[in-house]
Order: C-alpha cells, then sequence, then structure tokens
C-alpha cells in the first residue's frame, strides 16, 4: 500500500493548541533558550510527537550490516509503530509496517531472522519481503475478484541509507535524507565512512526500558558537554576521567543542520592525548585516504564525539578505560530513543567497530562499550538516573509549569577559529548550541 | 546457552548443600551491600556475563547474541565498578536500591576434578528504589563454575540468561 493512499494526519492549522488554550508554539522561546517543562511528559505533547515528528520524520532503524543476506530482516520501531526492516532477493532495503493489510495483525514475531515471505497468522494472508501481497488461502474461492491485489501490499515506509544506517520515513514526499542530514552528513563521515568498509554492527544491540521522555537522550547527547563533570563525577574519581572541570571544553559545539548537532572534544592545552580517538595505528593511512582532508583533520583533532540526529538518533565516539591503568580505548554507539509513552522510552543502542580493524581491536573495543555504555555501562548507568529524575519531577502539577533553561552561550557568537567543519561553529564545548537547535527544529515540527 | 545435559549430585549430597550455602551467602552479601566481601569470594581469572537476547522463532535457538553483552566483565572491570560505587557521584546507586536476590532451582554438576564445580541456579532480583511501592524484576539463569579453594568458594565464571530480550531496569547498576 503506498503512503499517499493512507488518510492524511490531522490538518495542520498554523497554531495548534493544548486542550487549555497554550499554543504550542509558545512551549520554546524562538531562539531555543528556553523550553517550557511541559514539552517534556505533556500526554497530549506525545500525542502530537508521535503525529507530526515519529509518523513523518527520517528515523534510523537498522545499519546495513545487521540484514546483509537476501531475506534478511530485523523488527524495529518507527514511534510506536514496529516496522520489519528487510532486505529482499534482489539486495533492496524495505521498511514495511509490521500489520496484515487484511486484519492488522503482526506478520512477523520475531526480533531478527531470514525469511522470504511472511505469513500472516490469523487468515494467511503471505507478503513478499519486499511487503508486495503474494496471496491468501483460497484466494480465488473465498474473494473472487473483488480484492484488489494491488492495493494489499504492506504499508510501506520510504527508505534511504546514509554510511550504512537506514533510514524510514512514513511521510509520502519527505525531503531527502541527504538534505534532512545538511550539514551533519559531513560529521557522519567522520564515524561512518572514514574507512572504506565503513562500520559494522557487532551482534545484537543492546535494548532497554528508561522510564524517561525520549527527548532527553536527544537533548543530552546533542551538546552537552558539560554535564560530565558533575553525572559523571565519579569517573574522575576513579581516573577514567581527568580532574580538570574543564576537560570536555577544549572543542567545539555545532548546530550541523535542522535539529541536528554534536560536539568534538579534543585535548586540555597541554594534556597528551593519542590523536584519532586512540584508533589502532593501521586504521590511520584508511582513515587518511578515504575522508576529505578537512574530516581526517577535524577527527585527528578529536577525542570525543557526541551528538544527535533530529529527532533521536543520537551517536557517541569516546576513548575511555574500563580496567584501572588500561590505556583509553575508542568505541563507537549509535541508539535511537525509542518513545514508549510520554514517561518512558526503549533505548536501541549499537556497538559498531570499523570492518576493517584488526579483531583484538573490535574485542577491546566491545569490551569498553558494554562497560561503560548499554544497560550496565557504569556511565549510562547515571545518565538514566537523571533522565528518569528530570521525568517524574517535572511531570507533576507545578512541576511541568516551570521553564527550563537552554541558554548556555547565547552570549557568546559563532566562531569558527580554525575549525575545519561545516555547519553554525562555537568554540568552546560549554555551550547549548545543539540544544537550542533541537528545541527549535521540534517546535517547528509540531507547528508546521 | 547450552543445552547439553548435565549429570547433577544428588540433593542429599553435602556438595549440593555446600553450593545452596555458597549462593545463599553471596546473595545476602549483594544485598546488604558488602561489595568488599562479595569481591572476596571472586577469583582472580574471573569471567562474568550476559549475552543479550532477542525474539526468535521456535527453532531458531533461544536467541543469546554470541558476540554482544549486557555485562562483559573481569576481576579488574569488576573492582573498578565497585570502585565506582564508592565514590560519592555514583547517581544511579546512590542512594542505593533496596533489593532481595531469591535464589532458587539450584542444580549442582557433579565435578569431574577436585577444583572446579558447575553450579546452575535462578535468580529472582526484585528492585526498589526512592518511594515506589512496586518493584523493577529481573529474572535469569545463571551458569556458574565456582573454584574450591582453602580460602572458600570463589565464583570463577558466570554466564547469565536473562529472560527479558529488552532489559526492564532503568540500568543495571546491580550486579545478578
Amino acid at each position: 500500500m503506498t503512503i499517499e493512499a493512507l488518510p492524511e494526519l490531522r490538518a495542520t492549522d498554523g497554531s495548534p493548541r493544548l486542550p487549555d488554550g497554550t499554543s504550542v508554539a509558545s512551549l520554546v522561546d524562538p531562539d531555543g533558550s528556553t523550553v517550557s517543562a511541559r514539552a517534556l511528559t505533556d500526554p497530549d505533547i506525545y500525542r502530537m510527537e508521535l503525529e507530526r515528528i515519529f509518523a513523518r520524520s527520517w528515523l534510523a532503524l537498522a545499519h546495513e550490516s545487521e540484514i546483509p543476506n537476501p531475506g534478511d530482516y530485523v523488527l524495529r520501531s518507527m514511534g510506536e509503530d514496529r516496522v520489519i526492516v528487510s532486505r529482499d532477493t534482489d539486495g533492496g532495503i524495505h521498511v514495511l509496517l509490521n500489520s496484515c493489510r487484511h486484519r492488522g495483525m503482526p506478520v512477523c514475531r520475531a526480533d531478527a531472522g531470514n525469511a522470504s515471505q511472511f505469513k500472516c497468522p490469523y487468515h494467511g494472508f503471505t507478503y513478499q519481503s519486499s511487503g508486495e501481497f503474494v496471496g491468501a488461502p483460497v484466494l480465488k474461492k473465498a474473494y473472487g475478484d473483488t480484492l484488489d491485489r494491488s492495493s494489499m501490499g504492506l504499508v510501506s515506509a520510504r527508505c534511504e541509507t546514509y554510511g550504512g544506517m537506514i533510514f524510514g520515513s512514513f511521510d509520502p514526499a519527505p525531503p531527502a535524507l541527504r538534505e534532512h542530514l545538511g550539514d551533519m552528513a559531513w560529521y557522519l563521515d567522520l564515524l561512518l565512512a572514514r574507512t572504506p568498509g565503513g562500520l559494522e554492527v557487532v551482534g545484537s544491540p543492546h535494548r532497554f526500558r528508561v522510564r524517561a521522555n525520549w527527548k532527553l537522550g536527544s537533548d543530552n547527547f546533542i551538546g552537552d558537554a558539560y554535564h560530565t563533570y558533575t553525572t559523571h563525577g565519579f569517573a574522575v574519581n576513579t581516573s577514567q576521567l581527568p580532574p580538570d572541570p574543564s576537560f570536555a571544553w577544549y572543542g567545539v559545539q555545532v548546530a550541523a543542520g535542522d535539529g541536528h548537532g554534536l560536539g568534538l572534544t579534543g585535548a586540555p592545552p597541554g594534556v597528551p592525548l593519542p590523536p584519532y580517538l586512540n584508533m589502532p595505528h593501521e586504521l590511520i593511512p584508511l582513515v587518511q585516504a578515504t575522508l576529505t582532508a578537512e574530516q581526517d583533520e577535524a577527527l585527528r583533532r578529536t577525542n570525543f564525539i557526541h551528538g544527535t540526529v533530529f529527532p533521536n538518533l543520537s551517536f557517541l565516539n569516546a576513548m575511555i578505560n574500563s580496567e584501572e591503568g588500561q590505556a583509553p580505548l575508542p568505541f563507537v554507539t549509535l541508539r535511537t530513543w525509542i518513545p514508549r509513552g510520554p514517561d518512558e522510552m526503549e533505548v536501541c543502542s549499537w556497538f559498531l567497530v570499523d570492518k576493517e580493524a584488526p579483531q583484538w581491536f573490535k574485542d577491546v573495543s566491545r569490551l569498553s562499550y558494554v562497560r561503560l555504555f548499554g544497560p550496565s555501562g557504569t556511565f549510562e548507568q547515571d545518565d538514566t538516573e537523571i533522565w528518569t529524575g528530570i521525568t517524574k519531577a517535572v511531570s507533576a502539577q507545578v512541576g511541568s509549569r516551570q521553564t527550563l533553561h537552554v541558554g548556555m552561550g547565547v552570549d557568546r557568537e559563532p566562531d569558527r577559529g580554525d575549525w575545519p567543519g561545516p555547519g553554525d561553529v562555537h568554540q568552546g564545548g560549554y555551550a547549548e548550541i545543539g540544544q537550542r537547535s533541537f528545541w527549535r527544529k521540534w517546535a517547528k515540527e509540531l507547528t508546521r | 546457552m547450552t543445552v547439553r545435559p548435565v549429570e547433577l549430585v544428588a540433593a542429599t549430597d553435602p556438595l549440593f548443600l555446600e553450593s545452596l550455602q555458597v549462593l545463599t551467602a553471596e546473595a545476602l552479601l549483594l544485598d546488604d551491600l558488602d561489595l568488599a566481601a562479595w569481591t572476596a569470594m571472586l577469583d582472580d581469572d574471573l569471567d562474568y556475563r550476559a549475552q543479550v537476547r532477542s525474539t526468535l522463532e521456535r527453532g531458531h535457538g533461544a536467541g543469546f547474541s554470541p558476540d554482544m553483552f549486557h555485562f562483559e566483565d573481569n576481576r579488574a572491570s569488576i573492582e573498578m565498578r565497585i570502585r565506582r560505587l564508592a565514590t560519592d557521584s555514583a547517581w544511579a546507586e546512590d542512594p542505593p536500591s533496596r533489593t532481595r536476590r531469591l535464589v532458587t532451582n539450584v542444580r549442582t554438576e557433579r565435578p569431574s576434578g577436585d577444583e572446579e564445580v558447575g553450579v546452575r541456579s535462578y535468580l529472582l532480583l526484585l528492585r526498589n528504589r526512592y518511594d515506589s511501592p512496586t518493584y523493577q524484576m529481573l529474572s535469569c539463569d545463571r551458569h556458574d563454575v565456582w573454584l574450591r579453594s582453602t580460602d572458600g568458594w570463589k565464583l570463577r565464571r558466570r554466564s547469565i540468561y536473562l529472560d527479558q530480550t529488552v532489559v526492564g531496569f532503568d540500568n543495571l547498576a546491580v550486579f545478578l
């Protein structure tokens, strides 16, 4: 079924209002430097997000390395909708709503597998891995000529990939993915396309439920270098982070396109940190031959990259040790913050590593990721504690009426300095450039 | 997850009773937050892991990922986790959760030598935080290898098999 044939989403009226008359546009200051706490957990706003953001925006779903062979599939989420991300017999990738076109039953009930067809367990309606309707038992006898077979394919989302990441959109006419990513594409290359083979996902992604609003993940990863010293303060005591409260200052924060942003932190002055995030030396010539000179320069100078692609894909490339006396080992994680209600999210977190990396590095990089991020990760643990705490506090009556402050760095002009990358660049890691970009885009999507 | 049949000792075997006692004592130390004493029960060559799980169709296995883990720790990384908990900013467990580790269905394998003994057990972990009247719950099977030494039993290997594909805890800031 084509997306065009779906009933229209609720008509946009230019300035939607909440049931109590509050204009949605008023929740976020025009420059993004204040946000109503209500934006985090109000159930009416949540329903609008599902409709206007998650049923329209490009959403990251999977990495191509998760479905390498014809017939491979994984089950993922677009908002609260479950979708099958499948590779058809010709190698094409499809994003299919996991709901039979006959009576709505999910046609795929495993998280991953390989199947040439999906068969509904209710009446046997069967679909190709491309979503095309194949048939149903005694179709001719049961339906005669009354069933329009061409209209019976699974609802399929638009699907495009960037750097191996598979994105889907339920917008019938979304902008091209590359256009949606804007300046962020240049930065995503620093992770996803820095070597000829790119990255590969190792194992199944971590999935865990956090009793917190999904935007807290996006908002944190997009530009919050500032929280590191306090939220992850333990790491100073355990010598996993330096004792200088300014350690995450030495770099840039970038608003990179419409609602996207990231921070890239280098070594503090006088602190010798390994270039290229301490990647194994075998990879460095590959990186130099693959990236542009400017991208190579950016990666060489960086020891920590965090960012968010609007609305809910975040990424991190950091170098941290997980044992006493160990060298800081780099790892890459991508994750989506999947809405599961106004006050709950499912985190889907992938560990990725450069395909060309030596096996010893793949192993130790995974150890760093598992011990520091993911559900048992000592850094991620404290983030979830903060986000669940916020969600509870701002769900209450007076708590929800607060205005939250996102104004760090509004007094500083963009300053590219000698930074080689694109976007709205600010020197110094402690500036909520990315967060303001995120919240402005969020308000724009809800009110457009 | 291995499905090989293991030969178990009888419930009347002193080894069974001893393993029951070790697991009970271990659970108590963890519930009482006596992590120093718990660390003393860990072997230097500890291998502590929990594989990520997925829902698969019947006949395609139990869904444990061969190469991704919720825990993939050795003694040094466990000690790092414990040092973290002793700092004043390990927010996820400070104030600490109140936990109750209910260890049941203990199966003690007949040892092939003098040193190592395999012990399997179910764990139901109830976790309560702040003013919540309810619990976050986690159930799993654990396949251990314990080293019997003159200094008591030491945990050498623990493979944790979770029942959840999506971990229901906000975090795994507690040991299983």
